[in-house]
């Protein structure tokens, strides 16, 4: 039985450097598939999706907003020649009930341990329209490793240089962070994976260089400590979000591979500054996250804030703009204050302003969201700190003999793509 | 961060978004033939839809467990302080109408009360 899984494509934010990374959910999720099936998986960011390929059903796979439109849009392509589509995933446990109205049937919730009764109804042409186990989270031992070996590799590289492999290392979160729906989503309490199940993944990801996409990995001190022991052998790179802000843990770190974290900075206090400088102070870079149009920012605010990166010695900054995701607290808020203006998911894409800030105008902010892209990449462009970063991991490699060198035979593609080369 | 228990007087099973089992904080006043109900939001200890996602849904549901004519019911939301250093989690109150049409509840519209507003609709 063949089932076909799509991701289906998103329009990039312009301006930025983009890099394609290999896709995280339909790896998991084609893990908890029953034996007899076998995936044939399109990402439609890296290729065309062939719709008469023979397939017996299909997947949809979301993790973002913006992916829901073009989602619906492909399986209304499937369903017109007779193809039952089932949809999955972050987005869709976010837009369920639309979805519903695109989809044959509806997956929520996490996929272990269900999807042989999905595929059982599906074959005895029972498939129910919806699957709720949103509340119903199955035991985390029973995540095994993904099945990146869908994957195709080679679209995933740039240049000879193979992009970072996604993994994660536990779920839920104990945090109800004002425009995270994580908690919503994957549980109100953390669920870390067991440490050797970890390992065992870890150990069969032939990439050195790994993101490890969980929400935060400071909300267990002693099981981040352990993980960060038990990674140390592997030799891996790595970059995180959040790391627990203490030296044992940090060195730790260190030691297990941590190449840069992603941090949010959120004002211009003391307490950021030194945040920062501890991770540098244990080779860890930084990538800031900043996000724009709070409530609590002025126009000033904001200024100040963007001064104070570039004062501050980050390796890379992302700057985005709220944005109300539906199960969020901040969706709740602007929901009562009528405040959302789009409700095109399409530019639910944290680059574009789709509701009334509370101190200036939507198009102010919008404004001042391109200003902190064009002021903190003034002297030195995204790509070449970029640049930066990669070479101190390569460095890092040379020094403990894990260092690959790129691949010659895709020096002349990126993402699948010829190069195109403006020499003269 | 726990939800401040100041108006709440019982914990409310309800069923969110798509049936998701949901819980809610609920303080029922009567004053006279109107009954006054103020949901709490419990963040972390709810786990599943927000009160705000599910409102009119919501607001059914526990005028039928109470028996609560909803001609006569007055509707609070509550967000409560969660003691957090960021102002998005303060206490809020919002007073909620709907438009009651074929026995359901319709189109909420919100209107934050200040402390003086909530008070003055409690006391």
């Amino acid at each position: 039985m063949i089932f076909k899984l799509i991701y289906p494509k998103w329009a990039k934010l312009e301006g930025q450097t983009t890099f394609t990374l290999p896709p995280h959910g339909p790896v998991v999720m084609a893990a908890s598939l029953p034996d007899y099936v076998t995936v044939s998986f399109t990402d439609e960011n890296v290729e065309d999706i062939n719709f008469d390929e023979p397939c017996d059903f299909v997947g949809i796979s979301m993790m973002l907003t913006v992916q829901a439109k073009r989602g619906w849009a492909i399986a209304a392509e499937y369903r017109k020649r007779g193809k039952k589509v089932i949809f999955g995933g972050i987005c869709t446990m976010l837009h369920a009930e639309e979805t519903m109205e695109h989809a044959d049937s509806v997956f929520l919730g996490e996929s272990e341990g269900r999807m042989e009764e999905v595929f059982s109804d599906f074959l005895k042409g029972q498939l129910k329209p919806l699957y709720n186990y949103l509340s119903q989270q199955p035991p985390i031992e029973l995540v095994g490793p993904a099945r990146r070996d869908i994957l195709k590799r080679e679209l995933y590289n740039h240049k000879g240089v193979q992009m970072v492999d996604l993994f994660h290392a536990s779920r839920g979160c104990r945090f109800s962070c004002y425009p995270c729906a994580v908690s919503y989503l994957g549980g109100r309490c953390f669920r870390p994976r067991p440490i050797d199940k970890v390992v065992e993944e870890l150990e069969g990801i032939e990439n050195n260089r790994l993101f490890i996409v969980d929400n935060s990995l400071a909300q267990n001190k002693e099981w981040e400590m352990e993980l960060f022991k038990a990674m140390i052998p592997l030799k891996k790179k790595w970059i995180s979000h959040t790391i627990e802000d203490d030296p044992k843990v940090l060195d730790l770190a260190a030691q297990a591979g941590a190449w840069y974290v992603y941090q949010a900075v959120f004002d211009t206090s003391d307490y950021i500054k030194e945040r920062i400088k501890r991770y540098h102070d244990y080779g860890i870079g930084v990538e800031g996250t900043i996000l724009l149009g709070l409530d609590n920012q002025s126009e000033d605010d904001i200024k100040r804030l963007i001064d104070f990166l570039l004062e501050i010695d980050l390796d890379l900054a992302e700057f985005t703009v709220l944005t109300p995701f539906p199960h969020t607290k901040v969706y709740d808020d602007m929901i009562r204050q009528n405040r959302i203006f789009d409700k095109d998911w399409n530019n639910f894409n944290a680059g574009k302003v789709v509701y009334q800030p509370a101190q200036m105008s939507p198009e102010r902010l919008q404004e001042l969201y391109n200003y902190a892209w064009d002021t903190f990449y003034k002297d030195e462009t995204q790509e070449a700190k970029m640049f930066r970063l990669f070479s101190k991991v390569v460095l890092r490699e040379m020094e403990d003999n894990t260092y690959r060198p790129r691949n010659r035979g895709l020096v002349n593609k990126s993402f699948g793509k010829d190069v195109v080369r403006n020499m003269k | 961060m726990k939800a401040s228990q100041e108006h709440i007087q019982q914990l409310f099973d309800f069923k969110g978004r798509l049936g998701l089992a949901s819980k809610c904080g609920l303080y029922i006043k009567q004053k006279g033939e109107i009954s006054i109900v103020i949901v709490t939001e419990l963040y972390q200890d709810n786990p599943g839809s927000s009160i705000t996602s599910v409102t009119a849904s919501l607001a059914m549901q526990i005028a039928q467990a109470f028996d609560i004519s909803i001609e006569n019911m007055v509707y609070i939301e509550s967000s409560p302080d969660m003691k957090s250093k960021l102002s998005f989690y303060d206490e809020e109150y919002y007073l909620v109408n709907f438009e009651y049409t074929d026995n359901s509840l319709q189109n909420p519209s919100w209107k934050k009360l200040s402390k003086d507003e909530f008070k003055a609709i409690i006391d």
